[in-house]
């Protein structure tokens, strides 16, 4: 072999483990999934039939889809606006700081570390109707008067769990923010308040304008984590009471394994798996933009 | 009147922190002192802030009587074999991506990006079936397998970033004098990307060690169940033993604990440019 073949065909070989791995763990299935959705298949009968788009019309015109949608859109729209809200107030704060500074920023991030399945333990013993902390304290203060359902009433469930994701997720957003900060243009904001600005003015005229290209890809980024998120609510909640806190992946995960409906099931992720491709168009972009400017593409 | 001012906006200030304080550090120091109280003490009323009687019976249990150290170190080996694979793949995936000119680039990262953000839901029903089949179920090899391929499209993004922030007149030098291109990406490449190694492999690590849904699919014996799997199925029965329950919680979160203490630069690092750049 001549240098100039070796030479051409090195970059190829240096991707082969990486893209084995992808192709057998992550390519074959994806397509397989799709395969699987295409059959009555479940794990009652040996039999597997082919039914085409059946699976998929049967989940699209199935009354639960919209409410499963449904739940999946406030679970994840809510929860990213909480994160971002209470993120971008955070790490504004933190900016201003004169003290203290380094120790808020170090004890804000903990919650990221902290295992959703852990977090699921902590917050569902604090929240427990008759035995929680949350719930004593509440009554003790006159808060309520009867102990509160967090996690066992349907109509509260799905907004107690979106508060202990926010618990966990925030940290992320004031990450990011407090990093798009660093480089905040010091020389405008000093301009701004000579001209009289108040505080606020800065930040809506100056900061948030140089954050928002940070504000869009954690937007997106976090919007899919948030969707797909599936240890916490399975860890408190299994999707119920009645539904209620039963997001896409939660509920897919429950046709395969809970109601043995693997065609079903598999069509569900497809239909998640296109949601989220649509979703993440923008963010595809972003991440291409920055390949260029490296000068890898 | 100055000087008032800036005492009211201190104390403002000092209530936001202290709040935000509590809202954090609260839940974990409710767990912490639940899993330190006898279990007549958790549900007694008015709840006791501080236990009467510090005992440490319900870690000693959860290590003595239950699978917990099982379960513990399974977590350790599917964390670290995880890493090894990571670690390798992504180098040299990484090192072709950033320093070589080759057709279908661009559909290469293309194919990365997408297998990066695909929901882990797509993976389940299909990887159930075949292993079913070829008898891969309960296989650590096989969960290791599917954790790297979820981690890698993620870890190239990651440590591209640092590989790309390496100027390439460096291993241009390193050519001249006589390196193979393996030699610069050993030699000079992975010692000078030393942080962002780092920062993959905490990102590796830290998915293992909390990822669910993968793990209660593909192991369903105790001998190869991981951590979380273990809790899970352990608080979503009624009649949960809060006590050791609470101390078995920070069992689970000392690794992570002592990784946010000593690599905390890595860590922060790794997931702001790893995500967002320019």
């Amino acid at each position: 072999m001549s240098k100039k073949t070796r030479r051409a065909l090195a970059p190829y070989l240096y991707l082969v483990p990486a893209t084995l791995i992808i192709i057998v763990m992550l390519g074959f299935p994806i397509i397989y999934n799709i395969g699987v959705s295409t059959f009555k298949w479940t794990l009652m009968s040996s039999e597997k039939v082919f039914t085409g788009f059946d699976n998929y019309i049967a989940i699209l015109t199935d009354e639960k889809f919209i409410k499963i949608v449904t739940t999946t859109l406030v679970w994840t729209l809510l929860g990213v606006v909480l994160q971002m809200l209470i993120g971008i107030g955070m790490a504004l704060f933190v900016d201003k700081l004169n003290v203290g500074k380094k120790f808020v920023r170090v004890s804000m991030l903990i919650p990221w570390i902290i295992p959703g399945v852990v977090t699921a333990l902590m917050w569902k013993w604090m929240l427990q109707a008759d035995l929680g902390i949350i719930n004593y304290l509440l009554m003790h203060l006159g808060i309520t008067e009867k102990n509160v359902l967090f996690m066992s009433d349907p109509n509260i469930a799905l907004f107690t769990l979106v508060m202990v994701n926010t618990w966990k997720a925030t940290p992320f957003w004031f990450l990011m923010i407090t990093a798009g900060l660093q480089s905040k243009p010091v020389d405008q904001m000093e301009a701004a308040t000579m001209d009289g600005a108040r505080y606020h003015h800065v930040v809506r005229y100056v900061i948030l304008p140089h954050l928002s290209p940070v504000i869009a890809s954690t937007g997106i980024l976090t919007a899919i984590w948030t969707l797909n998120y599936f240890d916490l609510i399975w860890a408190t909640t299994k999707g119920g009471p009645m539904d209620a806190t039963s997001t896409l992946p939660v509920y897919t995960y429950r046709l395969a394994f809970e109601f043995n409906d693997f065609g079903r099931a598999a069509a569900m992720a497809v239909i998640s798996l296109v949601i989220i491709s649509v979703a993440c168009i923008p963010y595809m972009k972003k991440m291409f933009d920055n390949l260029k400017y490296e000068g890898v593409l | 009147m100055r000087g008032r001012k800036i005492g009211l906006n201190t104390i403002l200030k000092a209530a936001v922190v202290a709040v935000t304080t509590l809202i954090i550090a609260g839940p974990l120091y409710w767990m912490l002192m639940t899993g330190l109280k006898a279990e007549s003490e958790i549900y007694q009323v008015p709840p006791t802030l501080f236990p009467a009687h510090l005992t440490l019976e319900n870690f000693t249990y959860a290590l003595k009587e239950t699978k917990i150290p099982l379960y513990f170190l399974n977590s350790v080996v599917y964390a670290v074999l995880t890493l090894l694979v990571v670690m390798f793949c992504v180098s040299l995936a990484a090192y072709a991506i950033s320093r070589f000119k080759f057709k279908g680039k661009r559909l290469y990262m293309i194919f990365i990006l997408i297998t990066q953000l695909m929901p882990l839901t797509t993976l389940i029903v299909p990887l159930y079936i075949s292993f079913g089949k070829m008898n891969l179920m309960n296989n650590r090899f096989a969960l290791v397998a599917i954790y790297s391929a979820v981690q890698i499209p993620v870890a190239i993004w990651l440590l591209l970033g640092y590989f790309n922030g390496i100027p390439r007149e460096i291993d241009e030098a390193a050519i001249i004098d006589g390196c193979t291109h393996f030699q610069v990406l050993v030699k000079i490449i992975l010692p000078l990307a030393k942080p962002g190694l780092m920062a993959m492999s905490l990102n590796a690590v830290i998915f293992v060690w909390q990822e669910l849904m993968l793990a209660m699919t593909f192991t369903n014996v105790d001998t190869l169940r991981p951590m979380m799997a273990g809790i899970s199925s352990a608080i979503t029965i009624t009649g949960v033993k809060w006590g050791q329950m609470n101390a078995v919680g920070v069992i689970a979160i000392i690794p992570m604990i002592i990784i946010y203490i000593f690599c905390q630069k890595y860590l922060v690092e790794g997931l702001s440019s790893g995500a967002v750049k320019g």
